[in-house]
Parts: C-alpha cells; sequence; structure tokens
C-alpha cells in the first residue's frame, strides 16, 4: 500500500518535529491518518512543512491534534495544514519559507514519468560515473555521528533514520544496491534461432530472446521485456515458450483485444502442433485445472482473471447466499506468467493487479510498450508481480518483521509483530520513490534515481524504434495535418455555438472561478470538438433528431452525449466512456480532490481501471446515429460536414488503377464513426469497422477480413476501442479525425501502421478545421510540446493537463 | 394519456380560459400546423394534409415519436413516414370502430370483419378487407424489391464513380486480360503476351495485392525493356536480383512500395543492368545512404531520369553523390518526400551540377523541412535549365513566395506545360496574377496541366490571369480549396459576354454601384441577376460592408478534361451545369466538400460528377 505508506510516512515527519523518538503518543493520531488515501501531490507539500512548525510548544500541538483529528477522516488534509499553518504564523513567524517550499516543490510532482522515460533509455554512463551506494554510506555516517552527539540540535532527515533504523533491523538489507552493482549485466549476445519457428527472427530479436533466456535462469526469475511498441515483443515470447517446450504450462494474460491477435501469431509463427493453445475467454471456458495443464500455452483476459480470482476470493451472489467458486487458473502451478500490455496492473490496489500477483508460477514476466505512464510508482506494481526481493517487501523499522503484504487486519497492528503501521515501510517506496518525488533529481532524490536505475537495468529490455531502425527496416513515418474551412452554414452554426459558449467562460473568469467551473467548460469544449466533427453529433438531441432517448438499455456516456463506448460508472453513478472520463481527469489542473464529477459537481470519485459495463449489441445499434438518418429525422436530406467530405475525397485520391492503399480511420465519437461509415458506404467504398463491445472472435474475424480481402479498404476504429495491440500493416494510411489533449493516444494510433512488416511508405493524416477551436487545440499542443521540451524535467502528464491560462488560450479569438 | 381521457370523455378540471377558448373554437392548430410542417417538411408530402376535422385531436396529440411502439406493429409495412397521420386518424372519434365489427372494404367496397390485423388506408380513411391486402402488400413488396435493386445498381455505380469510369460493357480484352490475373498461376501455358498486356496485367495484379515472388517471375524474360512493379511490397530480395540477372537489356525500370528493396540488391545491380536510363523507386527505405552512393559511383548504367520517394535513408551524401556523377546528364529528377536530406547547401548544388538546358522534369516536393527549398534555390535551378522545364511540381514546399513565380517560372520556362504546387499558401492573388501575365510573353504554348491545391491565397483575379494564358490548352486543373473564388467569377467566365445578365452587370458598374467602395475586400460578393443565387447572397454577405461588383470576360476551355473544385464552396449546381455545358470535353468533375452543389444538378451523361453529397441509397 504505497499510498497508506507514503501518508503514514509524512505524518510521521510532521510530527517529528515537535518530539522524536515518542511512540506512544503519536499512535493514535497516526492510525487514523494511515487509513485516509493521499494523493503524492499534498505529500510533497506537507512534507516541506514540519521544519517550521519546529518550534511550537506542548499546548500547540494538542491543538493540532483536534484540528487533525477531526478532518483526518475526510480527504487528505491541506486544508488542516493550512489551519495549522496559520496558527504558526500567529505565533512565530516563520512562514515566509513555507509558501516558498510549496511552490519549489510543486512542479515537480508530476515528474516521474519523465524521468522514469529518461531511465528507462539506460543511460549507463552517468550510473557508473557515480555509484550510489558510496554515497548512500557517507549519509548514512553522518547522521550516527551527530545523532550520538546531540539528537536536539542537528536534525536527522527522516529519510536517514529510517535507513537507519531498518538496517539495524534488517542487516540483509545493506548489501541490497552494492550487490546489484556488482552483479554483471548479462551480456548482450544473439541467441540461435529455435527450431519449429516459421518465421526468421530479427537481429535484435534474437539478442532479446538470449536476454529473456538468460534472465530467466538467472536469480530474477523474469523481468520486465519493454520494448517499444511495434518491436515484436510477442515474437519474442514465443520464442521464448518454442525454445524449451518442456517448460510449460504458460499463461498470457493479456488485454480482450490481443488475445485473438496471440492465437494468431502463435499459429502462424509455430509449425503446426507445437504449441497447444487454449483460449480462456467466454462463457464456455474450461473450469477444472486439469484441463488447463493439458495445454502449452493459456490465453485469458484480465477481466477474466480478476473476475475468476474476485469468485474464489470474495465469492458472487447466487439465489442461495454468497457461492465461491474454484479458480482454475489460480490452482495451476504454471512455469511462466507473462502479462502483456502490462500496465494493465499500474494500480497495485486493483482487482486484477492482486490477482495476477495470486497465480503460482516459477518465472514471471512483463512485456509493455510503455511501462511507466504517469508515475514513478505505477512500476512499483510490475516489481510486486514480479515478487523481486527485497523490493516488493514491507519491513517493520522496529524489530525483524517483513511481509510481502500489508496485513494490518485491524487497521492498527501488524498481523506478524504488533506494531503499528507507522513503525512499517515499503523497501521501494522508502529507498526510490519517495525521495525522488520529495527531491526530485537532486540529492537524495538522484541517489534513490540511480538506485531505480540500477535495479531496472538488471530487470528490463528496452530497445527503442530508433535505435534499432536498421535492424527493424521500418518506412519513414510522416505526420501531416490537412486544414480545412467549415462551408458558410456550419460556419453560422459554429459560431453560435462558440460565442455562447465564450459568454459563458468570459462570466467564468470574471467571477474567477474558471477552475470551479471546469466540468462546465470541459463539456464546452467537447461540444464544439463534436460540432467540428459534424453538427449532428451536437444537435441528436433536440428537436425532431431526438431518437436515442426512447432506446432504453443504451448507455448514454454523460460526456460526449454519445453511445458510451466501453462504459464505466463513477461512484456517484454516472456513466462515461472510459477513454472521455480519462481525457477529463487527465486534462484537469487544479489539486485532484477539487475534481468535479461533470454531471453533479460532487468530488468525483472512478475506477479507471473497472472492468467496463455491460452492452447490449442490438440496443447499440438501435440507438445509432445512421438508424436516425435511416427513419428519416434529417428529411431525407442529410448532409454531409466539411471534414467527413475532406475524408471522402482524401480516401478517393488515394485509389488508383496500379494499386491498392488501405487506411485507418480513427474517431474519438463513436457516432462521428457511424456517420463516416455510413457516407464511405454510400460514395462505394468498402469497410469496415471495429467496435468496444465486439467479442474477441468478432473483432479476429473483421480483422481478418480487412488484412485479406484487397477489396476492403477502409477500417474504422474508435480511439476507445482499438488504440491497442492492433496489428493493421495492410493498411499505410492513418486518418485521425479530431486532435486528442493527449499525444501519447495518437502516438499509439499510428504504431498500428508503423510497425515490423510494414513494407509500404506510410502516412498519418490529422484532419483540422481551421476556423474552429480544433486549429487552437493543436497550437496548444504544439505550445505546450515545446516549452517541455525546453525545460529540462520533461514531464508528459504535463501535455494533458489544461491551465487556466490554457483554457483562457482556447476561447480567444 | 391525455389522448385516452378525451376518448372516453371524462376530462378534469379546467381552469376558466380553457374553457372559453373551448366553446369559442380557439385552438392552436396553426401553431400545431406550422410545427408539424417545420418538422415534416422533408418527410414526403402527404403527411402535412392538415384538414380542420383533425384539429380536435391535434390540439393535444402530441407529434413526438415517442407513442410509436403500440402503431409501429400494424404499421410495419408501410413506410415510416405516414406515422403521425396515421394515427390522428385512428383516434378519431368518428372512424374509431370496434374490433370484431363488421365494416366495408374502401377498396372493393366488400364487407368484412375487422381485425387487429386489418389495414388502415390513410388516403382513403378506412380499412380494407384480407383479400385487397394481401394485393396491397405484394404490390409493396415489388416496390421494395425495385428499391434493393436499385440500390445495389447505385452502389455498383458509386463504386464505379471512384475508379472514375462510368458502368458499362467491358471490352472483349478487358475481360480476357481480368481473367489471365485470376488465373496467373498457369499463365506460363499462355506463351507470350504483348508488352502493353502485360503492363496492364501487372497494374491488375499489384491492385489484387497479389504480386509476390511467383507471379512477378513470369513477366520476366531477356527482351523487355520497360517494367513497372507498382505494389513489390510482397516481393522479397530475391526476386529483384532475379529482375536484373533475366532482364539485361531494361531500359526502365520502375518499382513502387519496395520496401523489401535491400542493400544488396543494388549492389548487384551496379553492373548487372548495362541500359538502364531510367529508374524510379517509391519507397526504399532499406537502402542506406552509403549504399546510395556507392550506386552512383560504380553503376554501369547511363542513368538520365531518376525518381525517389519516400525514404529518409536518402541522405545529403547520396544527393550529392548522385549530382556529381550524374547531373549533367539528367532529364528527368523526382525526390520527394526524403527526411534524410536535411540540409540546404545541400539542395543549394542542384542548380551547379545540372548541364544547362537538359533536364526536363522536376520535383521538389515535400522537402524534410519547409525552409530547405526556397524561391532563391528555384529561381537558380530554373535560371540554368529553365529552358528545356517541361513538368515542374513543388508540392508541399511551404516556404515559396510570389518571387518564385514571377522571378523563376514567368522568366524561364518558355515550354513549361505541367505545374503543379500544392499547398503553397504564401502565394498571392497578385503575385499569380502578375506571374501569368508575363508568362505568357515567353511561353506562347500555354499550360496542359496545372495543379492550385490548397494555394489559398489565390483568388478570382489568378484564376482568370491562368485561364486568359492557356485556357486554350489547359486538360487538367486543380484548384481544391481555393476558397477565395466567388460564385459570381464562375458564372462569368463561363458566360457569353453578349449574355443579356453580363451586360447587365457592365452597365451597374458603368452607372457607378462601386463608387465609394473600397478595394480592399478581398471576397467579391457578386451582384448579378442569375436568379437563383438569392441563398447565396444571403449567405455571403454576412459581411456588413457591400462588396465590389466585378466584370470578367468569357474564358473558353475547349480542352479541359478533368477540373477538381473540391471545397470551393461558390461552386454550385448551377456553375456545373455552366461547365457541363461550356466544356465540351469535360469528362471528370470532383466536386467534394461543395455543399451546394446537389445530384439535382443537370448534366451531360458522359460527364462524371464526384464527390456530390447528400446522395442518398
Amino acid at each position: 500500500m504505497t499510498q497508506d505508506q507514503i501518508s503514514n510516512d509524512d505524518s510521521d515527519d510532521l510530527g517529528g518535529g515537535f518530539i522524536k523518538n515518542d511512540p506512544d503518543k503519536r499512535t493514535r493520531r497516526r492510525t487514523r491518518r494511515s487509513a485516509t488515501p493521499k494523493q503524492y501531490a499534498e505529500d510533497s507539500e506537507a512534507e516541506e512543512l514540519p521544519k517550521t512548525r519546529k518550534r511550537t510548544t506542548r499546548v500547540k500541538r494538542e491543538l493540532i491534534n483536534v484540528d487533525s483529528e477531526s478532518d483526518d477522516d475526510f480527504k487528505p488534509d491541506p486544508d488542516a495544514n493550512g489551519v495549522e499553518e496559520e496558527e504558526d504564523n500567529i505565533k512565530v513567524e516563520v512562514d515566509d519559507d513555507d509558501i516558498a517550499l510549496i511552490s519549489v516543490v510543486k512542479p515537480e510532482e508530476g515528474d516521474s514519468a519523465a524521468r522514469a522515460i529518461a531511465l528507462l533509455e539506460l543511460d549507463d554512463q552517468f550510473l557508473d560515473a557515480d555509484p550510489p551506494s558510496k554515497k548512500r554510506k557517507t549519509t548514512k555516517g553522518k547522521p550516527r555521528a551527530k545523532k550520538a552527539a546531540k539528537p536536539k540540535v542537528a536534525k536527522v532527515p527522516y529519510f536517514t533514520r529510517v535507513t537507519e533504523k531498518l538496517y539495524n533491523q534488517h542487516p540483509e538489507l545493506k548489501d541490497v544496491f552494492p550487490y546489484l552493482l556488482r552483479l554483471e549485466t548479462l551480456k548482450v549476445e544473439r541467441a540461435t534461432q529455435p527450431e519449429n519457428m516459421n518465421v526468421k527472427l530479427l537481429p535484435f530479436q534474437l539478442e532479446g530472446l538470449d536476454w529473456l533466456l538468460k534472465q530467466e535462469d538467472g536469480e530474477f526469475g523474469g523481468g520486465v521485456l519493454a520494448d517499444e511498441m511495434g518491436m515484436g515483443k510477442t515474437i519474442q515470447t514465443i520464442a521464448l515458450f518454442m525454445s524449451d517446450r518442456s517448460k510449460r504450462p504458460n499463461l498470457v494474460v493479456g488485454p480482450t483485444v490481443a488475445l485473438m491477435q496471440w492465437k494468431h501469431e502463435i499459429e502462424t509463427h509455430t509449425k503446426d502442433g507445437m504449441l497447444k493453445v487454449l483460449l480462456f475467454h467466454g462463457a464456455n471456458r474450461a473450469s477444472t485445472a486439469k484441463e488447463l495443464e493439458e495445454y502449452d500455452v493459456i490465453l485469458t483476459s484480465y477481466s477474466v482473471l480478476e473476475s475468476v480470482f474476485r469468485k474464489e476470493r470474495y465469492g458472487f451472489k447466487r439465489v442461495n447466499g454468497l457461492v465461491k467458486q474454484k479458480s482454475p487458473l489460480h490452482a495451476v502451478n504454471f512455469y511462466r506468467v507473462v502479462l502483456d500490455e502490462a500496465h494493465n496492473i499500474k494500480d497495485r490496489t486493483s482487482g486484477t493487479a492482486k490477482a495476477a500477483n495470486e497465480l503460482k508460477c516459477q518465472k514471471r514476466w512483463c512485456l509493455s510498450g510503455t511501462p511507466l505512464q504517469n508515475r514513478i510508482g505505477e512500476i512499483y506494481s510490475l516489481i510486486r508481480f514480479l515478487k523481486l526481493d527485497p523490493f516488493y517487501k514491507y519491513y517493520c523499522t522496529q524489530c525483524e518483521c517483513s511481509s510481502s503484504e500489508w496485513m494490518f487486519s485491524d487497521w492498527r497492528h501488524c498481523d506478524q509483530c504488533g506494531h503499528s503501521p507507522m513503525m512499517h515501510t515499503n523497501f521501494f517506496n522508502h529507498f526510490m520513490l519517495k525521495n525522488i518525488q520529495k527531491h526530485g533529481m537532486t540529492g537524495d532524490g538522484l541517489i534513490s534515481f540511480q538506485n531505480l536505475r540500477l535495479l531496472l537495468k538488471h530487470v528490463m529490455l528496452r530497445r527503442t524504434k530508433i535505435e534499432r531502425a536498421d535492424d527493424l527496416g521500418l518506412p519513414p513515418r510522416i505526420v501531416e495535418i490537412r486544414k480545412d474551412c467549415f462551408n458558410a452554414e456550419e460556419k453560422d452554426l459554429y459560431l453560435s455555438l462558440y460565442s455562447d459558449s465564450k459568454r459563458k467562460f468570459n462570466d467564468y473568469v470574471a467571477e474567477g472561478v474558471v477552475l470551479n467551473n471546469y466540468a462546465n467548460i470541459f463539456t464546452l469544449i467537447t461540444r464544439m470538438r463534436q460540432l467540428a466533427d459534424h453538427p449532428d453529433l451536437v444537435l441528436k438531441r433536440i428537436g425532431a433528431n431526438s431518437v436515442a432517448q426512447e432506446v432504453e438499455g443504451v448507455i448514454m456516456c454523460q460526456l460526449c452525449d454519445d453511445e458510451a463506448e466501453e462504459p464505466i460508472e463513477s461512484k456517484c453513478r454516472h456513466r462515461f466512456c472510459r477513454m472521455c472520463i480519462l481525457e477529463y481527469v487527465e486534462s484537469f489542473s487544479g489539486l485532484d480532490k477539487n475534481l468535479q464529477c461533470p454531471v453533479c459537481h460532487i468530488g468525483l470519485s472512478i475506477d479507471l481501471q473497472q472492468p467496463a459495463l455491460e452492452v447490449d449489441e442490438e440496443l447499440f445499434s438501435k440507438a445509432s446515429i445512421v438508424n436516425r438518418i435511416k427513419l428519416g429525422t434529417h428529411g431525407g436530406q442529410w448532409r454531409s460536414s466539411t471534414k467527413i467530405e475532406a475524408l471522402v475525397e482524401e480516401l478517393y485520391k488515394l485509389r488508383s488503377d496500379r494499386h491498392t492503399i488501405k487506411s485507418i480511420v480513427f474517431s474519438q465519437f463513436t457516432s462521428m464513426l457511424d456517420l463516416i461509415e455510413w457516407r464511405l458506404k454510400v460514395a462505394g467504398f468498402e469497410t469496415v469497422k471495429l467496435q468496444g463491445s465486439m467479442l474477441p472472435l468478432q473483432r479476429d474475424n473483421t480483422i481478418k477480413h480487412f488484412m485479406e480481402n484487397p477489396q476492403v479498404e477502409i477500417f474504422l476504429v474508435s480511439l476507445k476501442a482499438g488504440g491497442v495491440a492492433l496489428n493493421l500493416c495492410e493498411a499505410s494510411q492513418v486518418f485521425l479525425m479530431d486532435p486528442w489533449w493527449n499525444p501519447s493516444v495518437e502516438w499509439q494510433s499510428m504504431d498500428r501502421v508503423h510497425r515490423i512488416g510494414q513494407k509500404r511508405p506510410i502516412r498519418i493524416t490529422r484532419f483540422c478545421i481551421s476556423d474552429s477551436i480544433e486549429l487552437k487545440i493543436i497550437e496548444l499542443q504544439e505550445k505546450k510540446a515545446n516549452m517541455i521540451h525546453a525545460t529540462i524535467n520533461h514531464d508528459d502528464a504535463a501535455v494533458n493537463r489544461l491551465t487556466p491560462d490554457d483554457l483562457q488560450f482556447l476561447f480567444m479569438n | 394519456m391525455s389522448r385516452r381521457t378525451r376518448n372516453t370523455g371524462v376530462r378534469g378540471p379546467n381552469s376558466a380560459l380553457t374553457e372559453f377558448l373551448r366553446v369559442e373554437g380557439i385552438t392552436d392548430a396553426f401553431r400545431q400546423r406550422q410545427g408539424r410542417q417545420r418538422a415534416g417538411s422533408g418527410r414526403g408530402s402527404g403527411a402535412v394534409s392538415e384538414t380542420p376535422e383533425t384539429d380536435a385531436t391535434a390540439t393535444n396529440g402530441t407529434t413526438s415519436l415517442a407513442e410509436t411502439p403500440g402503431a409501429d406493429v400494424s404499421n410495419d409495412l408501410s413506410d415510416d413516414d405516414n406515422d403521425v397521420e396515421y394515427r390522428d386518424d385512428l383516434f378519431n372519434p368518428d372512424d374509431f370502430k370496434q374490433l370484431g365489427q363488421e365494416d366495408t372494404c374502401v377498396d372493393c367496397g366488400n364487407p368484412f370483419t375487422l381485425t387487429v390485423y386489418s389495414r388502415f388506408i390513410e388516403a382513403s380513411k378506412g380499412y380494407i378487407c384480407e383479400d385487397c391486402n394481401e394485393l396491397l402488400r405484394k404490390k409493396e413488396r415489388n416496390v421494395r424489391k425495385t428499391q434493393q435493386t436499385a440500390r445495389k445498381r447505385r452502389k455498383k455505380v458509386a463504386k464505379a464513380l471512384l475508379d472514375k469510369k462510368t458502368v458499362r460493357i467491358a471490352s472483349l480484352q478487358d475481360i480476357c486480360i481480368r481473367a489471365i490475373s485470376s488465373h496467373i498461376e498457369d499463365v506460363d501455358a499462355l506463351g507470350d503476351i504483348g508488352q502493353t498486356n502485360i503492363n496492364k496485367i501487372l497494374k491488375i495484379l499489384s491492385k489484387n495485392r497479389s504480386l509476390n515472388d511467383s507471379t512477378v517471375t513470369l513477366f520476366l524474360n531477356p527482351s523487355i525493356k520497360v517494367l513497372e512493379l507498382w505494389d513489390c511490397s510482397n516481393v522479397t530480395s530475391d526476386s529483384f536480383n532475379k529482375i536484373a540477372a533475366y532482364c539485361s537489356q531494361l531500359e526502365s525500370l520502375t518499382l513502387f512500395m519496395c520496401g523489401q528493396l535491400h542493400n544488396d540488391n543494388m549492389t548487384y545491380f551496379i553492373d548487372k543492368l548495362p541500359n538502364l536510363k531510367k529508374l524510379a523507386l517509391n519507397g526504399p527505405f532499406l537502402i542506406s545512404t552509403p549504399q546510395w552512393v556507392d550506386f552512383f559511383e560504380k553503376a554501369e548504367s547511363p542513368l538520365e531520369q531518376f525518381e525517389v520517394r519516400n525514404t529518409h535513408r536518402f541522405g545529403n551524401d547520396s544527393l550529392i553523390s548522385l549530382l556529381e556523377r550524374r547531373g549533367n546528364q539528367l532529364t528527368l529528377l523526382k525526390l520527394s518526400r526524403l527526411d534524410g536530406l536535411d540540409s540546404e547547401p545541400v539542395y543549394g548544388l542542384i542548380p551547379q551540377y545540372l548541364a544547362p538546358s537538359r533536364l526536363e522534369e522536376l520535383e521538389l516536393s515535400h522537402p524534410h523541412q519547409a525552409n530547405l527549398i526556397d524561391d532563391d534555390l528555384l529561381i537558380h535551378i530554373l535560371a540554368t535549365t529553365g529552358e528545356t522545364i517541361k513538368y515542374l511540381n513543388v508540392d508541399g514546399c511551404t516556404q515559396l513566395t510570389d518571387s518564385f513565380l514571377t522571378e523563376g517560372v514567368a522568366k524561364f520556362c518558355p515550354v513549361l506545360e505541367t505545374l503543379s504546387m500544392r499547398n503553397l499558401e504564401l502565394i498571392t492573388n497578385e503575385g499569380m496574377r502578375d506571374a501569368f501575365e508575363e508568362l505568357g510573353q515567353i511561353n506562347y504554348g500555354g499550360l496542359l496541366s496545372i495543379d492550385l491545391t490548397k494555394c489559398t491565397g489565390l483568388g478570382n483575379e489568378a484564376i482568370e490571369a491562368i485561364f486568359k494564358h492557356s485556357g486554350k490548352t489547359l486538360v487538367e486543373a486543380s484548384i481544391n480549396s481555393v476558397n477565395n473564388l466567388t460564385n459570381s467569377f464562375l458564372v462569368q467566365i463561363l458566360t457569353d459576354d453578349k449574355d443579356e445578365s453580363k451586360v447587365l452587370i457592365q452597365k451597374s458598374i458603368e452607372d457607378g454601384v462601386n463608387d465609394g467602395i473600397d478595394e480592399a475586400p478581398p471576397m467579391e460578393v457578386d451582384g448579378d441577376e442569375e436568379g437563383d443565387d438569392e441563398g447565396d447572397l444571403e449567405a455571403y454577405s454576412s459581411q456588413p460592408t457591400k462588396s465590389k461588383v466585378v466584370f470578367y470576360l468569357q474564358q473558353s476551355l475547349p480542352l479541359l478534361t478533368k477540373l477538381d473544385v473540391g471545397f470551393v464552396r461558390a461552386f454550385d449546381d448551377l456553375v456545373l451545369e455552366k461547365f457541363s455545358e461550356e466544356c465540351p470535353k469535360l469528362a471528370i468533375v470532383e466536386v467534394f466538400g461543395n455543399n451546394r452543389c446537389t445530384a439535382k444538378a443537370s448534366v451531360r451523361d458522359d460527364l462524371l460528377v464526384i464527390g456530390v453529397q447528400g446522395e442518398n441509397l
């Protein structure tokens, strides 16, 4: 429980200023605190506070206790801190530092992602030049001396104190990093091509295979294969299966989309019958462990894994009460477990992550093109799954107790040693995560950073396309923006919406409540983006067009006002497309606790990783916007939009009598895809469409149909559904219908065609209506990208975030 | 719900006003009718036949579709269009009959028993008997069938449109070739096939994506001099070697999408193709910069024409080597989308190595960065070799400005036939006009083809100047997204100068309609009396200032065959009809994004209009 852990440490730190080594007095308060999940953002602020509070008296402390106790049960408490600070202000005049400190720390909080990525590029010189362990030893020596002399005068940093305690109680930990440093990294060699494979592995794939094999034999028993997307992680894994077929069974867990792809690749790349593959998915899956053991490779999805685990652990409701069902997956002793797109378990408290951790196996592998999406903390989840000793364990600073789980059944005392949660710390958090968050890339932070890098050097292999460009033989990637203008009618409509929105926005600005009304503003922007696509996306609720309400059972996304794709539900029971709400959350720039539900405006609480709600396919199509066209709600005179026509023109111009060029069309809005499909059909194109609600088999057939028939030229994919794990290298053109806040989503979609096996020159076209908000969005993206590249601390997450200034920019003429 | 209550005669309490209105017979029928008309304006004419007697129901007959479920069952067969009317009548108390009652068929007049299945005919306001219903159903089925076939046929036509063809009977030759390409594996049995037909078959195979190692070898024989493979993505590197091994007499080699063409192939080509004069490659991204250098330095072939596209490994050194070794004999040089060429000085070398007045075709398009190709470079090149240039393509060199045209093209290109300059947004209306007026002094022939796609700075005057200069010879023209063109301009250049409407315009100008209007506004809104333009006027005149009326002379476009006017919003049905009349050779017009251009325009039968929206299946 990283988060709890962190908050514990904070409170420890808070208290640390008043009195040291006085556990009994603090226990009560701390346990309370530990129960409140905290965000990193607040942590870093809170941590800086104690210095100023050092001089407060005892009486004061009691006062504060009252404050924080009443607030704690709610949420992280910068408010409470605020109160405390104010009181400080009255008594001691040192508060100026506080403000300065906060402003220094704040911008660093999200940095972890970029840094971690830099870290992935494994720049070894840095590491060698500055061995981390030595540095720590020096820091370690110093406090000890000081402490002995006079603890009151010199304040020993919290980190050093805990390190000290940890080393005292767990002497074996001292040697962890020096040992890692001594440990030789695996030499890069090429393995021999495994027999019975139909495909010739590329040079770097053979290197990868060699690394996989050696890593399994090594002490870590697995690792992270983090090659960039489209470099054949799947093939390397299959080669690993093939290199010694007596080591079985293997379990592969991946997103639903990817399962059929796996099956397909195993079938095409290995000789028939060499690997027996079972798809453990759908209603009629095998139910006993015995059946499973007959297969060499078992493929399953994260949602299935989670659900069987849940049914075993917590049971499910039937007429005769709670029923628990044995999970066949957790009964089998696998040789290997491979998690494809392993960032699916990045939230380590989620059921999926827990289910994965409980699998019984000898070797563990994670595959991921983007092992770190936002926070360094995310890598912990992988480390936990890989069971990298001692990095994933919790240690008690008071005794020898160590455990792999955070076991506090009564929330107050460790099940093993009885000490309070405050006394426990997580190795990864302590030595790697915390200091980076606290100090960034300086001092202790740098050391922690190097620790982390040292570890990853031993357990992770990452190659990028640019590094291996010559091996891969990939075509150049050309990205173009096609700009068009509205026609007179659309312009009219757009302007009326725009001036309306702008007026509202200006009102918010005038009142100074921009961030409070973020939800409203976000909706306004979404509407404008939709209008730039096609007016119907916005107008369908109005007048004679309103059919959607009458179709019962269709889940509407409350953000894009469209039939929800992969709908998920918030605590307040509002439903959104996963992508929509993700975008919404990512782009919010204020404090997390201020984030409101876009519908009911109470604090938003939603599990972004939760399994999608069930949708009835038939109802889905009934509500489709095309159905409305057919019903004649447009008076039989349906009009296309500039953007759709631009697409049709592009596709038309690609046609020639001498070659067939296939294309993929991405859009964020489901209805937009429906309209495009309809328009393209009318124009005589053959298309296929991939929807989020399709079953794996349907998806597979759709993809096959597209790949095998030359006359099917266009593949329509919802960005929400098909961003990841699709291999569509028969296509060589990508069209992105609407600009997206998060550039990485766009990159991912481009990677569908820019991957191994692509032999045609490729081009990516982004559509943009230049007299609409879209141009502003693109300008904003570019502006931010430049700004971020200009600073040393790149922060990917900052690209997605919209500050009030950014919003102002969007509404500027 | 309220309707039910009305039918049973039970009413709730009323306000005095409601009572008064009811007694006086004042209803909101008028407003209702208006609303209905607005909602159902496109729904077929039957829907709006409002009669006073239905008013009573109409007052509270909310016409929302929400109440359809019940009606839908029996109404399944008829069109959805009539839902509204149908219900209103059904619940009209006068016509309301109980099930099981005797009724007379409104069609044949025979009595029959009313059942739930009996069908109500709106036109004659009554039910029909089972027999008549059967007949009617049969009729409807036929109608639907023909609709289906029509739809299929429409689809076929749409598909053919995409291929720029009309649906017609294929020639025997085409049928044979198609048969051959589908049984390509056995083609050996057929013996010799002529070169033109081989090319045709190769095109079809490429289109079907069935060109691979086994099929490609069928076309290799020592005698062929020209080989064109359009989609080599499934042809492996071994087969490329075979090309050189089998066809040593090759003079022209075109390989498109040759993603598997490898360094080794180029090494192999060095001494195997002694007669190769033309080499055109698209997407040879596996061939590295040093390999290109090696090839240019050692190859024995007398390379005169060189084209390469879509690779990031054709670097600066490759181009230097090409220019040094082959520069003075090149007649064709096409470089497009070469991301590896990222040095401006290297581009600057091009004019230095080219032999004076030798190059005929030049393409420098889509450079890695816009600033790599600027006005000076092109003026320099054209000054050297402009005298012979027939084909010039500078697509996507967005840095180019007017001076490229006025100082370069207009001064040095006497024989220019094809000019393509897409996405040159910096070119202005005046610059283009001046350039073409000047070009007329040296280039007497006129252009055959011009591509101005997305040159958004252009306007009426520029296009007029172009047509004035080369209207007589122009075969292909693209003014895609040149959105500043006005409707009046397009109409006027195709209308006889003696035409009444134009005379009127001239007169009005003489009378001084333009007095007091600044020269400034870029968009002239037409004041012509062609009728039909009222809508346009309204839409365009959102600018408050009244714009200038301009007179344009008629231009003739006798040879124009293909015209792309996509996203020129002023292009409407009327203009399309004009083009159809005035350009006898016009065969293809592309009108994507022109929402005023509809399927209703009547055009010549042999004119293909592609991209009309709003066509429904």
